[in-house]
């Protein structure tokens, strides 16, 4: 390696002796075929840096032209490109031809290499800066959702700061990163989500804390001015390693020339009104209490399988603690003489959050720099109360030509995130978990704290927070800065030789501070922790490209390039437990403290050649090919390589279809790519660890202890033997365009494998270990992608467009390891997401009800039976169930828009089909009582089976016999018995569609007239309208089934306790100075 | 110009240089060591073992033996004997085999080469006590190709009663290696139990022996003369009781005191109070606190002395000895000795929860509780027992052993007799845990449960 680059030194310092010619003046107007101005226009010297813009009279000026410079490039979106000689004029006028088919259009591909779509053999989709900023999402992750076809986003709930999961062509590694890499001008960033809680604790913090942020919810919709999906191998093989699962290539807004002394000032504003858009059904009708009799607070019951509620009176004279009406009796009792009303308390606690957002930007330049600046504020106040989200971006980025051959630009971005979280998912100070676990008898917010300070709650104190107490006392607070910067420099050293460098990094801290005050559910003695994030990734890429035509008719262009990767990352956690004052919340005033630290550090690097070939823009060929070297393999495998093959043919020019009244443009594809992945880091070695041990019931211990340190041999054996993960992957599409780009269909279908995964294999706890990193395992992903797009309307002033984005990916586990069938992703003993051999990753396993051969489920006979199950109910079967996997049989993004004058109306449907979720707060609201579906109590069912029994052999005995047995849906069977989801193990009961109809965007836009414009000191003003999720349509009982409770994590489909979604109104104001 | 092209290149050059920037250094752990001493092992072998005994082991076997009631949610089914292969898993994965018992391992094989008999006694006790537990909690179990990581990643099951000879062996082991002239490393501070006392820790290894000849002598008639030898060797006050003891802070605290704080779904056993309640035990305040009726009842929520912050995990105490001996002695027909051993055991218990000297008399001289050499019976022995070992999983193996006391089935006609084998085993231990697990249910018996 070292060779190589001595050589490109001496390259630089040879070409750069060049002494400057000398120079001329170039003038010229750029028009349409109608003869109307064309601004806006890029006008470039080819081969060189050099160039402009056209003004809004469509004319241009280009100084310092040198002597023996060709051939002057204008470029403009939905034109077609056109290239003039120079030879001896001075005053170059053209026309540029609309561009219907827009076959040159131009798509920003793997480490920013602009290339014509045309020309690509793979798919990529562009999703506009407006149709992003237009969703009015605060999370760019959820902006993309059902825009683009192959991408899968699963917002994880509707509180502010809430994270998104993105994933591109299903899951391709068992444990490692399966979204893709997000690259913003460039520079690779972070988009990770980092938990917090006692770090002993591992991945179970997502299932409780708080619902953290993925990382990429610190962009500024606002600056985007596009963006790409490289969804296959093929596409993102020039990226390697940190690509395997697809990537984002997000390209800012830039400044323009915009000569003499005015700006390009843009401010855009909007207002937003996010309400709840559902919640799962609670029964209004029974008391706290069991038995059918009402138990109060006082009894700490946590049931609501009490008296029936207009069976139940206050007696006013009689005070009570915990209910401002008096002590409840029963209905014959006379002093019963206030009547008793239940309480809705999900409904009276959730608010209307509402969203401030402000972006101003300003940009404009001259011929050799441009400037864009952007300041921008979010901030979010929650459907829960006392919950925020704030985010405020400030980003300046710069382009100056230094001389005619070099050319400089910068980004900076600052960013500052954070605000205050909600406690979720399992997790004591849960909000949803009091709340619905309430019974509809105690109202939770007449008062969270009683004058003593003990906490107010339904089961007297014990149990679970009230969720008016979580939000006052259980505070957790995150505060993120962050630096996005890159330097770049592009180099023209001959018209058919040219070198970028770029250097990025994106490094960010975190700071996040939890508190519980005394009496809360977490921490009874109260606790503080601060939990200090600390993230720095570096990159750097020099790029040498090399242009020529080998023949008039064949371009080629080689790139070589070089990449260096750093990514450091430092956690350092502190928890103090045990308050003394109260509601003082500093380390000084716990009576004991832990500290945990943990330092990450990978590098890698990497060589690769990218070569291309272009015959008369009809046949396309493109060959990569990259060596990768990463510290975190075992020095023998360390360095590896990887490549990818692609072609096109434009086969409507091949065959001369140009003037076919049917079709116009096709276009087919085919490649092959191959792409490797490192192993996590520190996974070569096994070692002995700060000791620590936690049972999942309770929050452990951890040493020091008592004043010893103390460690344990870690619990997963390391391997110096791994090698990279491999894969590899076929595709092939079609583009094709029918009726002047009236209609486009553009077809994809993919087949990717898998190889080699290095995971923690699961092994025996016997062995003294519970698992050991290997190198085993096969994932297929094959999948088909068809983006269908037609403009039905085109008249004066009326347009219709539609885009429909269908994709399907169908996923397989194909084997683990060698004697392993089976891993858990996450999840709890109740219904857990796992990669299991034969089924599709992610598949959700869990108890179901046993069943003959036949598939009738077996209703117990035996009154003798050792389970002691009851004759007439089903029983389980001891041996765990797959119930489907999260992943969608199919999804759906369905746009139409409709222009007239300055109105835009558009609505996005969103569809997803099937796609399992484990329900798991209905399951336990059947053993609270909560749950409407509990009001069955008091009546009979005669359950579908055949009658048998289960004997000690663990054999199914049964005479096929129908079952008639009339039971009783009773407490005993729904509260604790198998039919509930919380103390038993049913899990089948609770698995649920989560597909969903909706209509996710609606927007109206208005754009007021330039008539009307001219008057003011505004150039363009924009009004709008967002609705999102005004429309939802699912079988699933509980909240939004767009949702998960471990985040933005791989182990998908599960809700238990989560927070719901949102639906929400958005007015915005856009304006142009 | 010149200058700028030629220092962005230059710093490329130097960044690209593989060899330094690839360095596999970067790689080593900089967050866990690779070698650790016996003095920091020691520790968290300890304190694993307590947290374990006194958290699931404890408290899953305690609401079988009706010494807690399962009040709510999942414990409320487990009171109900719904135990499934993954409520157990968490405890034998990583609470002993890939925790305790495989430091312990790794102990004894360190001590052994560093030359530290003292370390390697201590282990080996605590190893016999961890896999006695194992029998008696799950029968057949992995031992003679367990810990071996890699070198074998599925362990056959050893037969639980040729279990029970290697821990006779590795007690027999620990007396020798404890008694040994010199040792070059020797547990001090880092010995959360004993400080370090050789003493003790011979008494300990005997106790040990006691308890487990206890278990087989329906089977090995000739374990009860077993007993009693072990017993006359092992402890001699409630100061020498092994257990583990927690500390004041949040990451130290008492397992039983976090599941009580953190779930609060679990309150006196029915069967426990209903047997203090008929002899007024004075140590009911310290076991349960009173419930809303002011009565002691399975609506009393867990007392201070096994619920507290800082409270004991008892492994094995002198109070266990004296009733050891006095059950003993009581089959052997020395009835002298089992009343004398019988009121010890009683004395010791009352004075090591704290109850006045006066009080435990008076509690002792009732006419329920009280025992002579002509009334004495194994059901009054077994019943005080039970009271005495409040939180641990031994009066499991004691009900097992005499069906004293008698509990009524709360589901079903029996109490469960073992756990299920966990989840993991079954899934990544299959075919060798197969070879053990036909058949087997939580009624199933260990192989020393005759009844």
């Amino acid at each position: 390696m070292k060779t190589l680059f001595t050589f490109l030194l001496m390259t630089v310092l040879i070409v750069t002796g060049d002494a400057l010619a000398q120079n001329r003046i170039i003038t010229g107007k750029v028009t349409s075929k109608q003869g109307t101005p064309v601004a806006g226009a890029t006008v470039l010297v080819k081969g060189t840096a050099l160039g402009g813009y056209t003004k809004t009279d469509g004319t241009y000026k280009i100084n310092n032209v040198p002597a023996d410079a060709k051939t002057l490039v204008f470029k403009m979106i939905g034109m077609k490109k056109k290239e003039m000689n120079i030879g001896a004029n001075e005053t170059i006028n053209v026309t540029l031809e609309e561009d219907a088919l827009l076959t040159d259009e131009v798509v920003v591909t793997a480490i920013g290499i602009e290339r014509e779509k045309k020309g690509l053999g793979y798919s990529v989709q562009s999703v506009s800066g407006s149709e992003l900023t237009q969703s009015h999402e605060a999370n760019v992750v959820n902006a993309i959702s059902s825009k683009v076809a192959g991408v899968q986003v699963i917002s994880s709930n509707g509180v502010p700061g809430a994270s998104s999961y993105i994933r591109i062509r299903g899951s391709a590694s068992l444990e490692g990163e399966n979204q893709p890499l997000f690259v913003i001008d460039g520079i690779p960033i972070d988009n990770s989500q980092s938990y917090s809680g006692n770090p002993d604790d591992g991945r179970n913090n997502l299932t409780n804390g708080v619902g953290y942020s993925n990382r990429a919810i610190d962009i500024n919709p606002d600056d985007i001015a596009s963006m790409t999906v490289l969804k296959g191998p093929a596409a993102t093989a020039l990226y390697g390693i940190r690509a395997a699962g697809g990537a984002i290539i997000i390209t800012t807004k830039r400044g323009s020339a915009t000569y003499g002394d005015k700006v390009n000032v843009s401010y855009s504003g909007s207002l937003s009104f996010d309400e709840v858009n559902k919640l799962p059904e609670m029964q209004n009708k029974y008391s706290q209490g069991r038995n059918g009799t009402y138990r109060g607070p006082e009894t700490k019951d946590a049931l609501s399988w009490g008296a029936l509620m207009d069976t139940l009176r206050y007696d006013p004279t009689k005070p009570n603690k915990f209910d401002k009406n008096g002590t409840i009796v029963g209905i014959s009792n006379p002093a019963g003489t206030l009547p008793f009303v239940p309480f809705d308390n999900s409904k009276t606690f959730f608010q209307v959050g509402k969203t401030w957002t402000h972006s101003l930007s300003m940009s404009g330049g001259s011929d050799a720099s441009t400037y864009y600046f952007s300041l921008s504020n979010m901030n979010s106040d929650g459907i829960v109360p006392n919950s925020n989200f704030e985010r405020t971006t400030v980003k300046i980025s710069g382009d100056t030509k230094i001389t005619k051959d070099l050319k400089a630009s910068g980004n900076a971005t600052y960013i500052r995130s954070g605000g205050q979280r909600v406690q979720q998912g399992s997790n004591t100070s849960g909000v949803m978990l009091g709340l619905v676990r309430t019974p509809p008898s105690f109202d939770n917010s007449a008062g969270y704290m009683f004058a003593d300070g003990s906490q107010r709650t339904y089961r007297g104190g014990g149990g679970y927070d009230n969720p008016y107490w979580t939000i006052n006392k259980n505070i957790f607070g995150d505060d993120v800065n962050r630096l996005i910067g890159s330097a770049q420099f592009d180099y023209i050293f001959a018209d058919w030789f040219s070198a970028m460098y770029r250097f990025g990094a994106d490094v960010w801290s975190d700071r996040r501070q939890q508190h519980f005050a005394i009496g809360s559910a977490t921490a009874p003695t109260g606790r503080v922790y601060d939990h200090q994030l600390f993230n720095r990734d570096i990159n750097s890429d020099l790029i040498l490209t090399f242009n020529k035509k080998l023949t008039p008719e064949l371009d080629g262009t080689l790139l070589l390039g070089h990449n260096a990767y750093e990514s450091f990352g430092q956690s350092v956690y502190n928890q103090g437990d045990g308050l003394i004052i109260p509601d003082f919340y500093h380390i000084s005033n716990t009576s004991g403290q832990f500290i945990r630290e943990s330092i990450g550090k990978l590098r890698r690097a990497a060589m690769y050649a990218d070569a291309r070939l272009n015959y008369n823009d009809i046949y396309y060929l493109n060959g990569t090919i990259r060596n990768e070297w990463s510290t975190t393999l075992p020095a023998a495998n360390n360095s590896f390589m990887y490549y990818s093959v692609s072609g096109a043919v434009v086969f409507t020019d091949a065959l001369n279809f140009a003037d076919n009244d049917i079709m116009q443009f096709g276009k087919l594809r085919v490649n092959y790519a191959v792409v490797g992945k490192d192993a996590p880091i520190y996974a070569t070695t096994t070692t002995y660890s700060q000791g620590s041990y936690n049972d999942g019931w309770t929050d452990g211990i951890s040493f020091p202890f008592n004043g010893q340190v103390g460690y344990m041999m870690g619990n997963v054996m390391g391997n110096s033997g791994l090698k990279p993960e491999k894969t590899s992957s076929f595709e092939i599409g079609a583009d094709l365009r029918f009726f002047n780009n009236l209609f486009g269909i553009d077809f994809t279908y993919y087949d990717q494998i898998s190889k080699d995964q290095i995971f923690s294999v699961p092994i025996a706890g016997s062995t003294g270990y519970t698992n050991i990193v290997s190198n085993n395992g096969e994932i297929t992903n094959t999948g088909i992608e068809v983006v269908l797009t037609a403009t039905p309307v085109n008249t004066d002033g009326f347009r219709w467009d539609a885009t429909l984005n269908w994709s399907q990916n169908k996923n397989k586990v194909v084997s683990l390891a060698p004697g392993v069938e089976n891993i858990t992703l996450g999840g709890f003993t109740g219904a857990t997401a796992r990669a299991v051999a034969g089924l599709p990753y992610g598949t959700i396993f869990g108890f179901g009800w046993l069943r003959d051969k036949n598939g009738n489920v077996i209703i117990e006979n035996d009154p003798n039976n050792e389970r002691g199950d009851p004759v007439g109910y089903p029983i389980m079967d001891p041996t765990e169930k797959a119930f489907g996997s999260s992943n969608p049989d199919w999804q759906m993004g369905f746009r139409n828009t409709f222009s007239y004058e300055g109105i835009t109306l558009s609505a996005l449907l969103d569809v997803r089909k099937g796609g399992a979720i484990w329900n798991g707060t209905r399951g336990a609201l059947y053993y609270f009582g909560t749950h409407k579906e509990t009001e069955v109590r008091g009546s009979t069912t005669v359950f579908k089976g055949v009658k048998g029994t289960l004997n000690d052999k663990g054999e199914i005995v049964s005479n096929g016999e129908v079952n008639t047995d009339q039971v009783a849906l009773d407490q005993n069977w729904l509260a604790f018995g198998n039919a509930n989801g919380f103390i038993g193990t049913n899990t089948e009961d609770f698995i649920e569609d989560g597909g969903w109809v909706r209509l996710r965007e609606l927007s109206l836009s208005y754009k007021l007239p330039s008539s009307i414009t001219e008057k003011t000191p505004f150039s363009g003003i924009r009004i709008s309208y967002t609705g999102r999720n005004l429309w939802l349509s699912t079988k699933y009982k509980g909240v939004d089934p767009e949702t998960n409770l471990m985040g933005a994590y791989n182990a998908q489909g599960l809700d238990y306790f989560n927070m719901p979604g949102t639906r929400s109104h958005t007015f915005s104001l856009n304006v142009d100075f | 110009m010149k200058k700028y092209l030629l220092s962005s290149i230059a710093a490329i050059v130097l960044l690209s240089s593989c060899d330094k920037w690839i360095d596999t250094s970067i790689n080593d752990d900089p967050n866990n060591v690779s070698n650790a001493s016996l003095n920091v092992i020691l520790p968290t072998a300890q304190a694993g073992l307590g947290y374990v005994v006194g958290g699931d082991l404890g408290r899953f076997t305690g609401l079988f033996t009706q010494h807690f009631y399962g009040a709510a949610r999942q414990s409320q089914g487990m009171y109900k004997y719904i135990m499934t292969e993954s409520d157990i898993d968490n405890a034998w994965q990583f609470n002993l085999y890939a925790g305790p018992m495989q430091d312990l391992h790794d102990m004894i094989e360190i001590s052994k080469k560093n030359k530290s008999p003292y370390y390697q006694g201590v282990a080996e006790i605590l190893m016999a006590y961890s896999l006695g537990t194992v029998v008696d909690l799950w029968d057949n179990a992995p031992y003679s190709e367990a810990f071996k990581g890699d070198a074998n990643l599925k362990p056959s099951f050893d037969n639980g009663e040729q279990l029970y000879a290697e821990i006779h062996k590795l007690l027999d082991d620990a007396i020798v290696n404890l008694g040994a002239a010199s040792s070059v490393f020797s547990p001090k501070g880092d010995d959360f139990l004993y400080n370090g006392d050789k003493s003790k820790w011979i008494k300990a290894a005997h106790a040990l022996k006691a308890r487990f000849y206890m278990h087989t002598r329906l089977k090995d008639p000739a374990s009860t003369a077993k007993v009693l030898t072990e017993c006359a060797a092992a402890f001699a006050d409630n100061s020498d009781d092994l257990q583990f003891v927690f500390g004041a802070t949040g990451s130290t605290a008492n397992p039983l005191y976090q599941f009580d704080q953190q779930r609060n779904d679990i309150r006196a056993g029915e069967k426990l109070m209903e047997l203090m309640n008929a002899t007024n035990d004075p140590r009911r305040p310290l076991y349960a606190k009173l419930d809303a009726d002011t009565l002691y009842s399975s609506s009393s929520e867990l007392g201070p002395y096994y619920a507290s912050i800082d409270s004991p995990v008892p492994f094995i105490t002198f109070a266990e000895v004296k009733f050891l001996e006095a059950e003993a002695a009581f089959i052997s027909g020395d009835k002298a000795k089992s009343v004398a051993s019988y009121n010890a055991a009683i004395a010791a218990s009352m004075k090591k929860l704290g109850v006045a000297d006066a009080n435990a008399t008076t509690y002792l001289a009732q006419q329920n509780v009280a025992a002579t050499e002509g009334d004495i019976t194994l059901q009054r022995i077994m019943e005080q027992k039970y009271i005495s070992m409040y939180t641990q999983f031994e009066s499991w193996a004691d009900i097992r052993r005499t069906n004293f006391p008698s509990l009524t089935p709360v589901s079903g006609s029996q109490i469960p007799r073992r756990f299920p084998y966990p989840q993991s085993e079954r899934i990544y231990n299959g075919e060798n845990l197969a070879k053990v697990n036909n058949g087997v249910t939580i009624y199933s018996h260990v192989w020393w449960d005759v009844h």
